[in-house]
């Protein structure tokens, strides 16, 4: 009984070994399925989801907030899926949208760029630095995209409860001792964290129907219970907790809205 | 038989990590040990040593490479004493040192800032307030040290095979894993690792015979 999210730099293997320690665990590999279930969910074309979490921010992004809306549809499609449990996720940003969830275990894979280089060149049959070029690109925009959504670079460590190299470990090593740490006791599901999880879904699902009118607010929830803060003038305060209760109240598991209105500096 | 560098981030209770690998591998622990060793090899006394390898660098050091030259001299104790293999070290710059030797394992143990203060608090008998900005005054110490020397932040997860992250797995659990991991074959030092070690320690040798001379 338990979730591992594997985030992997691109090209380190992260992919082989994430299947293979589910088919050891027997838990459920998935990956692209959360896009596919944004998609059909929210009724958004899989290739522009894919975007979104691939790329670096563009200047539209900052202005329009369509990155940071799409995202929140795929991270509610996310933690619904984690209710199942016995999942092992290998897609972007699982450890960010498990953040707070203690049980959860999170793991990273990295690789030396050089071992990373001879893998893409195999893979996509280019040259050394045709295969650097790519890849630096894609750390580049991978840093901007997490620096944009998080404020913190994918590749801190403290975002993790295990880095691992895998040049001299290799796959099947990584393998069999992420095997041996999932089954630890601090990283099976508990009552109390399938609790706290559900509450993360509610939250992600309040913000998901709010995220057009309010991308900057903040939303959370405790025993089902849900907290929206928003910035607005303290003028529209009354207005705004009507719209916002009407918006969330009617969401699966929530039992009451709260607001908590901003002023805005003046 | 193996070599097992920790590197650890200042009160995540890394040093008890290290003592309980070691008892468990049955292997040697060893930090302080090199710059004793070092202090006595180069006639330098032990507390410049541990200013060159735990401080940030100073204008001085900039102008006059004092700190490179005492580093060099702990790098060769270092390099002398790892020979003897099956050895947990846990002192500052063991990934470093080691960069270029396969077959060692390299650990880093890392702890949220609000564990790091807790132990801080209860190890120093200080206020939150006192911990978090000598923790705060410590890492950055750390990180001009290394960006002076190696051109490289010690919390780069590429220098290491693992890092831990201990909030959740906590110390015995810690102690488990690197058991686990520093029994698999390719962490058992090889003919080729004993090579280039002792080539290592006779460039070691070169540069600080070299560096000594000139002092």
């Amino acid at each position: 009984m338990g979730i591992i999210t594997i985030s992997r730099g691109s090209y380190s293997r992260g992919m082989k070994i994430a299947e293979k320690l589910s088919e050891k665990l027997g838990y459920e590999c998935v990956s692209r399925e959360i896009l596919l279930k944004a998609s059909k969910d929210f009724d958004i074309p899989e290739l522009a989801l894919t975007q979104a979490m691939q790329n670096a921010p563009s200047f539209l992004d900052h202005l329009k907030h369509g990155k940071k809306k799409y995202i929140a549809f795929i991270r509610k499609a996310f933690l619904e899926y984690l209710q199942k449990d016995n999942i092992v996720y290998h897609g972007m940003a699982g450890h960010f949208f498990t953040t707070g969830l203690t049980n959860v275990f999170k793991v990273r894979i990295t690789a030396n760029l050089e071992y990373r280089i001879n893998v893409v060149m195999k893979r996509e049959n280019v040259s050394q630095e045709e295969a650097r070029k790519l890849l630096e690109d894609l750390d580049e925009a991978r840093r901007k995209w997490s620096m944009y959504l998080y404020g913190i670079d994918t590749n801190t460590p403290y975002l993790y409860d295990v880095v691992l190299h895998v040049d001299c470990i290799q796959v099947d090593g990584a393998v069999e001792l992420l095997y041996n740490i999932s089954k630890r006791p601090c990283f099976q599901t508990t009552t109390e964290s399938k609790n706290k999880l559900k509450d993360m879904l509610i939250a992600a699902n309040a913000y998901s129907v709010i995220v057009n009118k309010f991308p900057d607010a903040n939303v959370k929830c405790k025993d089902g219970v849900v907290l929206v803060s928003v910035e607005s003038s303290l003028s529209a305060e009354k207005k705004l907790s009507k719209n916002l209760t009407k918006l969330i109240k009617d969401i699966d598991g929530v039992k009451e809205v709260k607001t908590y209105v901003i002023p805005f500096e003046t | 038989m193996g070599i097992i560098t920790i590197s650890r981030g200042s009160y995540s209770r890394g040093v008890e990590i290290a003592e309980k690998v070691a008892e468990k591998l049955g292997y040697e622990c060893v930090s302080r040990e090199i710059l004793l060793k070092a202090s006595k090899d180069f006639n330098v006394p032990e507390t410049e040593l541990l200013h060159a390898i735990q401080d940030a660098p100073s204008i001085f050091d900039h102008i006059k490479d004092g700190k490179k030259k005492y580093v060099a001299f702990i790098r060769q104790a270092f390099l002398e004493h790892i020979q003897k293999d099956n050895v947990v070290y846990h002192g500052y710059a063991g990934h470093f040192f080691t960069r270029e030797i396969p077959n060692i394992l390299k650990v880093r143990i890392i702890a949220n800032m609000d564990y790091r203060v807790k132990v801080l608090m209860e190890r120093e008998k200080i206020s939150e307030d006192e911990a978090r900005k000598l923790l705060y005054k410590i890492d950055i110490e750390r990180r001009k040290w290394s960006m002076y020397l190696y051109g490289m932040d010690t919390n780069i997860t590429e220098l290491y095979d693992l890092v831990l992250h201990i909030d959740c797995i906590n110390t015995d659990g810690a102690v488990e894993i690197i058991c686990d991991i520093a029994k698999r074959p390719c962490f058992q030092i090889t003919p080729v690792s004993k090579r280039k070690l002792n080539e290592l320690l006779e460039a070691a040798k070169d540069y600080s015979n070299s560096s000594f001379s000139t002092s």
